[in-house]
């Protein structure tokens, strides 16, 4: 369900051999055209000739080749064999962002608005799994901008497993439902330096507040309920 | 041998016998070496098993260009480094296993980087053909399953 949200283009097994060999001299194609050093690569080595080489690679090597991708990328390799399948599970950076995932979409299927919300809810699945699918592995980094309102009980999972991945960097720049209130667990997360907040919802913060490595906080469209919540921050 | 060397240079011989002498300096740019040489276990020959003349000399170039360069310009570093990890995918291969083994964290980053740079914007059918070797009838088959979920996608 995961990988429902991308369009990866699987698109070989549909039709009988011929086509597929067609395809495949289009694939090659492809694989040559987009620079002179992609072109080399593919004139040493025959396509196909069985190399291997990526999947016999370490693991500590296929973990670093993904650090270098974004997450949706990184994500999708999770389809490429079945050692990759769930490497992808201990990336440390998670990058997510609704609008750049539907841009691909609305191009393929413009007339199709009246799917939007349901297609939104199956993203929110998603990235529900990504952060509940993940190792033991600190996450670094979690940045989720979104446009799709998030419900409360559903954002309150996705901080606490961010705190119980020891983050580092929360920035959340996303439309909640009314009454929001951030998880306790939040507050007192040790590991925390960065914590960027984004979202038009009241600010209730709990009695007690320990933030002992922060160093940076950014509170935008915040509404603090009152004097004495922004004191009980701040003091 | 040893004699007429001077203090600060090494001697690394590869997996095929082969010896090259670099400074002490670029060989360190190795963590694996620099704790030998740290440790004080390091006799003036080190051997570098798993990785033969070849790719050592290549591991030993982009040290040496990284050593001297320290005060050069980065983007004339990152031209080099580009060009030096534009290699058919065998010697990749061998040079992240290199790297990797002898822990040299420049030269890793450089390649892992190239790496994801070709699987950056390809499709799963490009990637499987390309580095894992693939043939295409291995895709049909063993993805059934796959592209029966990936059709079903958001439709």
């Amino acid at each position: 369900m995961i990988l429902q949200c991308f369009s990866l283009q699987l698109d070989i097994s549909v039709k009988g051999k011929k086509h597929c060999k067609r395809k495949q001299k289009k694939v090659d194609d492809n694989v040559l055209s987009p620079s002179s050093k992609k072109q080399k690569l593919s004139e040493e080595h025959n396509i196909g000739e069985g190399i291997d080489m990526m999947s016999s690679l370490p693991e500590n090597v296929l973990h670093h080749i993904l650090s270098f991708l974004t997450t949706k990328e990184a994500i999708q390799t999770s389809i490429l064999s079945r050692r990759w399948q769930y490497l992808w599970t201990s990336i440390s950076n998670i990058d997510l962002n609704d609008m750049s995932s539907w841009s691909n979409r609305k191009k393929d299927k413009g007339k199709k608005k009246d799917r939007y919300p349901m297609c939104r809810s199956s993203f929110l699945d998603f990235v529900e799994r990504v952060l509940l699918l993940h190792d033991a592995s600190d996450i670094k980094r979690l940045r989720l901008r979104f446009t799709v309102v998030v419900n409360s009980s559903r954002l309150n999972s996705w901080t606490s497993a961010a705190v119980r991945h020891n983050v580092e960097e929360l920035d959340l720049s996303l439309p909640v439902q009314t009454r929001f209130v951030l998880p306790c667990c939040l507050f007192t997360c040790d590991s925390l330096v960065v914590l960027k907040l984004f979202m038009d919802c009241p600010f209730n913060p709990p009695i007690f507040i320990h933030f002992s490595n922060l160093k940076t906080l950014h509170l935008s469209a915040v509404t603090f309920s009152d004097d004495n919540s922004t004191q009980q921050l701040f003091l | 041998m040893s004699s007429s060397l001077e203090k600060n240079m090494l001697i690394l011989r590869s997996s095929d016998g082969e010896e090259f002498i670099v400074p002490e300096v670029v060989a360190v740019m190795s963590k694996a070496i620099k704790n030998m040489v740290e440790d004080e276990c390091a006799s003036n020959t080190i051997p570098v098993p798993n990785v033969d003349a070849n790719i050592l000399a290549m591991v030993i170039e982009f040290c040496k260009k990284h050593d001297e360069s320290e005060a050069e310009a980065a983007s004339d570093l990152k031209t080099f480094d580009s060009e030096f990890v534009n290699r058919g995918q065998e010697a990749l291969y061998d040079l992240i296993t290199a790297a990797n083994f002898r822990d040299v964290k420049e030269l890793l980053d450089a390649l892992c980087q190239n790496v994801a740079e070709m699987i950056k914007g390809k499709s799963v059918h490009h990637i499987r053909i390309q580095f894992l070797g693939y043939q295409l009838f291995e895709i049909l088959t063993s993805n059934f399953i796959w592209n029966i979920w990936c059709d079903r996608d958001f439709d």
